[in-house]
């Protein structure tokens, strides 16, 4: 009974914005009875309530984050003032996030300030940026040519890499023809190059598996819409 | 028994490999190089999109205006940033209005609107008639598919929190057919929405400032001419500046940076390789030998 | 035996002769350690005290308590850069620490955002009759799907959760088949459209084979061959045309992953020479005491 109703919900969920797409601009909401009302003026409405349904769960996360670091706390875990840290972090942010909305001050703005521009942002950054030190270690270590395809592969990389820099530009810089010409050398230079295979080998390489993943993303969709997907999710127990 | 020197250029030690991407990186900045960019067609013709929309403007009855989408966080801010800087000097440079607005990323727009800020001082423009924020707006399909329909449905507010209709530069816009182009700064893929949903139905320009590793994936798109041109990392956005007659903008400063990194990072596989090569040579003699 | 006994009480003398040099050793890193840490939390902090006391003694009238803020704010993001940074040497408890705060920031930013942005404006405004909207008890209706949400915490109903679930993966999924489609066949520009590139071009009765052909045609065929590569309802060892075009198609895909990595090493860097330019241009002001960068 519960995977039934589950089951109809997917499908009632999915099934207005399919028939919007399929049916023809001008067919009635509903027909004979709402002759002026559209299918698609409908999408107004519904968009607005499910962006209000979908906000709801944002306190989910807040509630589990909550439960989680408490827990660590009351028990004095390993690491309890990370917890401490993470709360007081988060319990900061909120509050001057909402005085800076509803009640804006000039000291308040600072605070604010100072927890998004000069910790948040900074953080944040630094963090995504120990991954250059992990792909120059990375590439140091396991970039080896076993095989043709490898070699091809660190060829255009080469490529690419001396292309798009301006130090590299410079080594062919010499090939360019005078102002206004365009003589055949010219069209060997790193750049002109780099820019041939992104744009004609590297484009069709990259449709090709566009294409791949959105037939598999068309039949996945069909899976789901229609409940046929399996899977530790799908088939748990209700 | 020691090592041979090609196993031992094969296994420096990690952090040593850290310390010298940090060195590398840095000595730009001390040595203050610069060196000449050219320009590539993707960042040309977002360029020339932008020029034709200024230039339709001073003869059309109803300006269009740029959109500008700065779906970044802080994480992405190294490449997205000045890429959403040179496009807003561009409007504010050649007086064509913009809006700003993220559907995925809060901090973008906020993010995004220092930026602004930051120009309009340089050009003397003011908020509500130069530019506008729209916000931040949860993204759903459903909202987004509403969205393309009627603005005014979700936007009902500035970031402000002013009354839409009352910004002098919203009297001009009625829907996002007064959008001449929208621009798409991002370090994810939320651009297919604006590409299969919005695209066909209003037909307006698309251009998007992406980080260098979505380049790749997003010039299937620029083929099909769905994306009318392109910023691609922080090199799209040096072009970009060199377009606008910038010297010393912030995407153009990183290139000096850039040109070290990857000549460092070609020296590091080569010498790993090289190592690699010759030892399996020595195997492979050994194995003959044997 | 006694020649393995003694074998081994040397064995067992050379072991605790090199762990007893072990500790020594490790007593000795971390000494040095200790030392580096403390040499440059001295430098950091004497800087960041001197660049504080500086902008408040430039500063205009009535801003030196607004301006030594603002210049302890970039002491405090440089020294959170720096902290992170340190992760590369090893894991420490301050990198720990300030993984912990980021988290916390990240959720109250969102919380915040969603409820200012969306759920007041969108439902409460509604409800309430606020901001010049009217007032409507409609919109309390939203609350009972809103609040199956949280049965995910309870174990005996969590099955009602699932309802809201996927009923947003319903409507997600009924929508992306326009996006889909569209991607792939809208007129003129959808993916496959763009595919047919013509290969000869006719001008003034005759047909040219002109570089845009070539490339057009190698486009077609490199597409083709990547297609072939993925096409897996045919065996490829039986049809040898199949084989040698899901070949040729791997070579052209190892042409676009060269792509890939050389654009990511350009985004990859990006990212830390934005930091560096952070720490060197803005929080030490290098311009200002390096003579040749004045």
């Amino acid at each position: 009974m519960r995977r039934t109703i589950i089951i109809l919900i997917t499908f009632i969920g999915g099934l207005y914005y399919f028939l919007n797409f399929v049916l023809p601009q001008e067919t009635p909401l509903v027909p004979f009875l709402t002759p002026d009302i559209k299918f698609s003026d409908a999408i107004e409405e519904i968009g607005r309530v499910t962006l209000v349904i979908g906000v709801f769960a944002i306190f989910l996360g807040v509630i589990n984050l909550s439960r989680l670091h408490l827990g660590r706390i009351s028990r004095r875990r390993p690491g309890w003032y990370n917890s401490v840290a993470l709360l007081t972090a988060f319990a900061a942010m909120f509050t001057f996030q909402l005085l800076k909305t509803y009640a804006p001050s000039e000291w308040g703005d600072k605070f604010q300030s100072l927890l998004f521009d000069h910790m948040y942002a900074p953080i944040n950054s630094t963090i995504m940026s120990l991954l250059a030190f992990y792909m120059a270690s990375a590439a140091y270590r396991a970039f080896r040519i076993k095989s043709g395809e490898a070699a091809v592969m660190m060829f255009i990389a080469l490529i690419v890499m001396l292309g798009q820099i301006p130090i590299g530009q410079l080594l062919t810089s010499g090939l360019k023809g005078a102002e206004g010409t365009n003589p055949w050398y010219s069209y060997l230079r790193l750049e002109v190059v780099r820019e041939w295979f992104m744009g004609v080998w590297n484009s069709a390489a990259q449709r090709g598996i566009l294409f791949g993943m959105v037939i598999g993303a068309f039949a996945l969709t069909l899976r789901i819409w229609l409940s046929l997907e399996r899977g530790s999710f799908f088939d748990r127990e209700l | 028994m020691g090592k041979a020197w090609y196993e031992i250029i094969q296994d420096i030690d990690r952090r040593i490999i850290y310390l010298v991407v940090f060195l590398v990186v840095s000595i730009p900045f001390f040595l203050s190089i610069r060196a000449p960019m050219e320009v590539g067609p993707p960042a040309q013709h977002l360029f020339d999109c932008v020029e034709n929309i200024a230039a339709y403007n001073k003869t059309a009855p109803k300006e269009k205006i740029v959109l500008i989408i700065p779906e970044w966080d802080p994480a992405v801010q190294a490449e997205c940033k000045p890429q959403t800087r040179a496009m807003m000097e561009h409007c504010m440079k050649r007086g064509v209005k913009f809006a700003t607005m993220s559907w995925f990323y809060p901090q973008g727009v906020e993010l995004a609107e220092k930026v602004a800020e930051e120009c309009e001082k340089k050009y003397k423009k003011k908020y509500g008639v130069d530019w506008v924020s729209w916000g931040y707006k949860p993204f759903s399909l459903a909202t987004f598919l509403a969205f393309i329909k009627d603005i005014y449905t979700l936007v009902e507010k500035d970031s402000k929190d002013t009354s839409i209709r009352e910004v002098p530069l919203m009297k001009n816009v009625d829907s996002l057919r007064d959008v001449g182009l929208v621009f798409y700064v991002s370090g994810g893929s939320g651009i297919g929405y604006y590409i299969n949903y919005a695209l066909p139905e209003i037909g307006f320009s698309i251009g998007t400032g992406c980080t260098a590793i979505l380049g790749p994936e997003m010039r299937p798109y620029l083929d099909s001419r769905q994306l009318v041109g392109m910023m691609e990392g922080m090199a799209g956005a040096a072009q970009y500046e060199k377009l606008l007659e910038f010297k010393e903008g912030r995407g153009t400063r990183g290139m000096g940076s850039q040109s070290f990194a990857h000549l460092w990072i070609i020296f590091t596989i080569a010498l790993g390789n090289v190592g690699y090569l010759v030892h399996r040579r020595r195997l492979r003699k050994a194995q003959k030998g044997e | 035996m006694s020649a393995i006994w003694c074998i081994e009480g040397v064995c067992v003398k050379r072991k605790k002769e090199s762990s007893e040099e072990m500790t020594e050793l490790d007593a000795t890193k971390k000494r040095t350690e200790f030392f580096a840490v403390l040499i440059i939390a001295v430098i950091v902090i004497s800087y960041s005290t001197y660049d504080v006391i500086r902008a408040s003694a430039t500063a205009e009238k009535g801003e030196s308590l607004s301006d030594a803020f603002d210049t302890l704010c970039l002491a405090v993001a440089a020294v959170c850069t720096l902290i992170i940074y340190s992760f590369l040497y090893r894991e420490n408890p301050f990198y720990r620490f300030l993984e912990h705060v980021v988290v916390g920031l990240s959720v109250g930013f969102a919380v915040a955002r969603g409820f200012t942005n969306v759920l007041k404006p969108n439902w409460w405004d509604r409800l309430t009759g606020a901001e010049g909207k009217p007032a409507s008890l409609w919109w309390l209706l939203p609350l009972i799907p809103g609040i199956l949400w949280y049965f995910q915490l309870s174990r005996k109903h969590v099955w009602l959760s699932r309802i809201i679930i996927m009923f947003f993966m319903g409507t997600g999924c009924g929508a992306t088949f326009q996006g889909l489609y569209q991607d792939l066949l809208t007129p003129q520009v959808g993916q496959i459209v763009a595919t047919f590139k013509p290969i000869l071009t006719s001008s003034g009765g005759l047909v040219h084979f002109t570089w845009d052909n070539f490339n057009n045609l190698l486009f077609v065929v490199v597409t083709l061959c990547v297609l072939s590569y993925f096409f897996f309802s045919i065996r490829h060892d039986k049809f040898p045309l199949l084989k040698n075009t899901s070949s040729f198609g791997r070579y052209f895909l190892m042409i676009s992953f060269g792509a890939i990595f050389g654009t990511n090493v350009q985004g990859r860097m990006s990212l830390l020479i934005e930091r560096l330019n952070f720490l060197y241009e803005d929080w030490l002001k290098i311009h200002d005491w390096i003579p040749w960068l004045k």
